[in-house]
């Protein structure tokens, strides 16, 4: 069991959060253990391998609420797919690295809605905009780490993007995209899943591993259309002691 | 079949409606008609009509009463 005090998000939300990831070989007895901090501590997320009724049983017992699954997606790169349709429309778009005004605009798109799914912006305990601060914080993090940040682009407007970091040797995450909201019902959101994946094709790498959440049922059926598999899921609770 | 028949049936098979729904139908008003459907209803249609459509037209097609419009632009007359 690993126990994440998640910093982040007393900047991003304004609570003092804990992360508890629970291992296949964890026990309920564990979470006994800790049983005052799951009461104290101000918004706990709890992520639980499947198939493990008692640790859910007990959480749900300690007030814990289930609100979402989060799905490890991978993908070999040799196995992408793109339908003859998505090959012809896939030619007109193109992707280049962010600058500073691209990421301006990707932040108004994010205070504006673009992420509509997330376990923040679904818990009534946040806001719209905490929400949206929240992810816009997660780039800025990453980007002054190593990742990138990639513009999607049709006839020199941008539709979307891609965030983008190596995880492993020859494994990339793209670890949030979107189209926006001018594009959002524009059918190209396939993009956003096969630009990633030309970028790790330019990079000579082989896998992709990223997550959806199962609150979004769209990009988990975008996913299985380019070929991507389950290859991993948790649950997660969470509980608010605010 | 007629071009109306042909025009319904493609919805119909592509986005798991039913004719009843096709009237102000738009993309995201049904979970099938996401970009995924979108794509399938667009492969149909083009196979259906034996036309080729213009990207600009398929980001545009948002709603059953649009593609009417758009599919106009290929002869195709309902």
């Amino acid at each position: 069991m690993e126990l994440i005090d998640a910093f982040w998000e007393k900047r991003n939300l304004g609570v003092d959060c804990t992360e508890i990831t629970i291992s296949n070989e964890d026990t309920v007895s564990q979470l006994e253990a800790i049983t005052d901090l799951l009461d104290t501590i101000e918004y706990i997320v709890v992520k639980v391998p499947i198939a493990r009724l008692d640790i859910n049983e007990y959480l749900t017992k300690h007030d814990f609420v289930f609100i979402e699954a989060n799905v490890n997606f991978q993908l070999n790169i040799k196995d992408a797919i793109l339908t003859p349709l998505q090959q012809r429309l896939n030619n007109s778009i193109a992707y280049a690295e962010m600058n500073a005004s691209d990421l301006s605009l990707l932040y108004v798109e994010i205070e504006k809605g673009l992420f509509k799914t997330d376990r923040i912006l679904l818990d009534h305990n946040f806001t719209k905009l905490q929400a949206a601060t929240r992810y816009i914080n997660w780039i800025k993090d990453e980007l002054a780490r190593t990742a990138k940040a990639y513009k999607i682009v049709y006839k020199e407007d941008t539709i979307g993007f891609f965030t983008f970091k190596q995880i492993a040797e020859d494994v990339y995450y793209p670890f949030l995209a979107g189209l926006y909201e001018k594009y959002s019902q524009s059918g190209l959101g396939f993009t956003t899943l096969r630009k990633p994946i030309e970028e790790v094709i330019k990079r000579k790498g082989k896998l992709i591993s990223t997550y959806a959440s199962t609150n979004n049922p769209y990009v988990i059926r975008a996913h299985t259309q380019q070929g991507f598999s389950i290859h991993d899921m948790q649950y997660v609770y969470v509980k608010h002691n605010f | 079949m007629t071009n109306l028949e042909k025009y319904n049936d493609s919805f119909i098979s592509s986005l798991q409606v039913t004719e009843s729904q096709l009237d102000g139908l738009k993309y995201q008003s049904v979970e099938g008609w996401d970009s995924v459907g979108h794509m399938g209803l667009i492969a149909t249609l083009e196979d259906s009509f034996d036309i080729m459509l213009d990207t600009d037209d398929i980001i545009d097609f948002s709603s059953y009463a649009r593609g009417k419009e758009i599919l106009k632009k290929y002869d195709v007359i309902f």
